[in-house]
């Protein structure tokens, strides 16, 4: 079977999830659902950078999935098992880390607030009529904005095109093309089916390659440039918003006790919040919830073992840790390293 | 003072024919029924009258969500902020704040079903509104092709609202059609103002063949006509299939994500492609002014759907071309597609049984695995709301697609006549033959432009390309 981005991507993250977890699973986390098994898959397993990144319909997802089986690539059991053959058909580096994911939503709403404002100003300058490249209500309205803020087009406009100059020419051409010929002003961008005839791929692999292209491209914009000040407000924290509460709180000095009994959540949405600090927070005060003993042995056990997984790492342990305790010291685990 | 507006805010220069009649109506009060060809320019004249009037709401409803938007987002696109929609898209909060600004508002779109909702009947029924427009008001008539119950109740809103003026458009009526909007919105002695659906411009050609040749006719025929082009499909699949197979073609439906279905319109719209292909329902977005040919590879269910269609060529005034494919067999989808938007009469046992056990329509629906936004289930439920007996819906059903049949009976009829095309028209509409040039294929008084070459696509090259978007390019126009 011929190899694809789509296909690629979707072998190394089936690899990552080293043969522990279902398709269902994998499929949430292409969803990207902020739900707290979800969010633990991603963190766990090294695939925060194709959290929400590969929102297949459910069809398109299994037809993927029995594409790759009737491949030979890999099983679908219970859960998702990788063949010999299958293990071939991915090297380093692995492409789903170049998708931007762990950044959440920011890379695409600033592609989106990007390629309308400069729609917007070369038109303007144009005097020409548009249809708005972008529909999103909410980066409509933050164009319009930025129209009125913006003093002297023209310089603004040259001072973005040699940005995206520089920046292009330290990209490969496929990348630098496949972003060039989405961004409309005097021309207008081409569609993906479009590009994906022009350029010879499928049309999902295609949509793949030009968001790491310009996941690649934000790296080397200049930090403080124009471009990149137009996400300077993009929230890119990976917590929930309910567990964000929480970690507020906690900062404040309640307990977990009190702020359990405050926001009146139950036992296990607080164990789910202290998690996602646990996976999110550059600093987390574990010896709170387990002792430094404990977490060295569940940490040793994940080693050894080569795995996640929470039943089988309880197995082998020989002090009384809970489901919790293990969930914080892995969380912990993946931080450190 | 009229031109001035129209100048200032629309920026044309002149009224089209049959406008100016319909405003002067509008602006006495009267009530209007106007039947205007697609491209006639409808839409000014119910925007036009706001300007010229105190404040008061203009109230636009319309059938087709792609329709509203499409209108709001040309209002928006020319300055005009003071416009909103309500329909099944807005959430609660927009439509609450919505209803809270009324009186910011000049215009109102909405889809009728969200005018029968209590809470928006009554914010409405506060305000002062001054004109109440019905677009496509020939779907309130049963015997037009396109009914829709939701358009029955419009008299009775009309009303509640208290009789504001009403102006009903639409582009195809017969004369049974046109009475049935009189009597159904409760128009008192209206203005009629009846344009020809005649289309000068338009020459009408049809080619029949053999299913298997229906690509190479198709071939053959893009040879010998100008672009801009759309071509007309059935099905998304078709869609993507024919614009493989045509030189510089490109599909657009509803299936294109939101950034590329965008791009697409704007590449047409500036010429940067010349064939578009789409499936009839996605059509209506596009608004070209120059568009040369319409071409259907399969026909439509009704010569009104047909003659509304074609009717995106030659919006400018100058020559342009519809030609029409069919092969046997053709109108069995059409047949298949009537009979999906009704309910089966084992669906209709089913519910109707439930309904007599009094059982509520969630539990009727979970039990025969019912889809609750099947359209002919929906159909269905309101007719048992409205408290119709299983008789009733059966006879009223057969009846709708007797009626629907014959209609694509007579669009078969156009196809396979072998006289005047264009009379065969007029005479459907109930209107008298006329002799033109450029007619039809059976009067052989075409004219056809001969082979045609189509520019070369240029290599991909990001320099070049990202000049071209900032700054000038070489090849647009």
């Amino acid at each position: 079977m011929e190899q694809t981005v789509l296909r690629q991507v979707v072998m190394e993250a089936i690899i990552r999830l080293r043969n522990e977890r279902t398709d269902r699973s994998l499929f949430h986390v292409f969803q990207g659902k902020r739900s707290a098994t979800s969010l633990q898959d991603a963190h766990f397993y090294g695939l925060e950078s194709v959290f929400g990144m590969l929102p297949l319909k459910k069809e398109r997802f299994e037809q993927v999935l029995r594409e790759l089986e009737q491949a030979g690539w890999i099983r679908q059991e219970q859960l998702l098992i990788v063949t010999e053959s299958g293990k071939r058909q991915v090297s380093n580096p692995f492409l789903l880390d170049e998708l931007g994911g762990e950044l959440r939503g920011y890379p695409i709403l600033l592609w989106k607030r990007v390629s309308l404002l400069i729609q917007t100003i070369i038109c303007l300058e144009q005097q020409t009529f548009f249809v708005p490249v972008q529909q999103d209500s909410g980066v409509k309205e933050w164009v319009r904005k930025q129209v009125k803020q913006l003093p002297k087009r023209a310089i603004w406009m040259r001072g973005i095109h040699q940005e995206l100059e520089v920046a292009f020419s330290q990209l490969t051409e496929r990348e630098a093309t496949l972003i060039s010929y989405r961004l409309s002003g005097q021309k207008t961008g081409l569609s993906f089916p479009q590009l994906s005839e022009r350029l010879g791929t499928d049309l999902l692999s295609l949509q793949l390659e030009f968001v790491m292209a310009w996941r690649k491209c934000l790296r080397v914009l200049p930090e403080a440039g124009l471009i990149l000040s137009l996400g300077a407000d993009i929230d890119q924290s990976r917590m929930t918003q309910s567990a964000k509460k929480t970690w507020e709180m906690l900062k404040q000095g309640y307990t977990v006790q009190e702020i359990a009994e405050r926001r009146r959540l139950k036992k296990s949405t607080m164990e789910d919040h202290l998690v996602e600090m646990a996976m999110y927070a550059p600093i987390f005060p574990i010896d709170q919830f387990l002792s430094v003993e404990a977490y060295e042995e569940v940490v040793i056990v994940s080693d050894r073992l080569e795995t996640f997984s929470l039943k089988r790492i309880k197995q082998e342990l020989t002090q009384e840790i809970d489901y919790f305790q293990i969930r914080v010291a892995l969380a912990r685990k993946v931080v450190n390293r | 003072m009229m031109e001035k507006i129209l100048k200032k805010v629309f920026r044309y220069d002149h009224f089209r024919a049959g406008q100016q009649p319909i405003i002067e109506a509008v602006l006495a009060g009267q009530d209007t029924v106007a039947i205007l060809p697609t491209g006639g320019g409808k839409s000014v004249c119910y925007q036009l009258p706001s300007y010229l009037q105190p404040d008061g709401l203009t109230l636009i409803l319309s059938p087709l969500l792609s329709l509203i938007e499409d209108q709001v987002m040309q209002i928006k696109s020319r300055g005009e902020r003071a416009v909103a929609k309500l329909t099944s898209l807005e959430t609660r909060e927009q439509k609450e704040h919505i209803l809270h600004h009324l009186d910011r508002l000049r215009y109102l779109y909405l889809s009728p079903e969200q005018l029968v909702v209590p809470q928006i009947k009554r914010r409405l029924a506060e305000v002062k509104i001054n004109l109440f427009v019905v677009d496509e008001a020939h779907c309130i008539s049963q015997w037009g092709h396109e009914f829709r119950t939701d358009y029955a109740k419009l008299g009775h809103v009309r009303q509640q609202l208290g009789n504001p003026p009403c102006l009903a458009l639409t582009a195809t009526a017969t004369h049974q059609v046109e009475q049935d909007i009189i009597e159904g919105l409760a128009l008192r002695q209206p203005t009629r103002i009846r344009h020809s659906v005649n289309r000068p411009e338009i020459q009408l050609i049809v080619k029949q063949t053999e299913q298997a040749d229906k690509d190479l006719v198709l071939e053959e025929q893009l040879k010998m006509v100008e672009r801009p082009c759309v071509i007309y499909t059935t099905t998304r699949k078709e869609a993507e299939r024919i614009a493989k197979l045509v030189t510089n073609a490109v599909y657009y439906h509803a299936g294109l994500e939101a950034e590329d279905r965008q791009l697409i319109q704007q590449q047409f719209l500036h010429d940067e492609i010349d064939c578009l292909v789409c499936t009839s329902a996605f059509g209506m977005g596009v608004n070209k002014a120059n568009v040369r040919t319409v071409i259907h590879y399969t026909m439509p269910a009704t010569i009104e759907a047909y003659m509304q269609e074609i009717g995106r060529a030659g919006r400018d005034g100058q020559p342009s071309t519809a030609i029409l494919l069919y092969a046997p067999g053709d109108q069995r989808l059409q047949q298949f597609l009537v009979e999906k938007q009704y309910a089966p009469s084992l669906w209709i046992d089913q519910v109707a049984r439930g309904r007599v056990q009094n059982e509520s329509f969630e539990i009727i629906e979970r039990r025969f695995g019912l889809n609750a936004d099947d359209p002919a289930y929906r159909l269905l439920k309101t007719q048992l709301m409205d408290g119709k007996t299983r008789a009733e819906i059966i006879d009223w059903q057969e009846n709708r697609k007797k009626i629907r049949l014959r209609e694509l009976m007579q669009m078969i009829n156009y196809i396979q006549n072998t006289l005047c095309r264009r009379s065969f028209i007029l005479n459907h509409f109930g209107e008298d033959p006329i002799i033109q040039d450029r007619c039809c294929d059976n009067c052989g008084t075409l004219t056809l432009v001969g082979p045609i070459s189509h520019v070369e696509q240029d290599q991909l090259n990001w320099r070049r390309r990202l000049e071209e978007v900032f700054f000038s390019s070489h090849h647009s126009v």
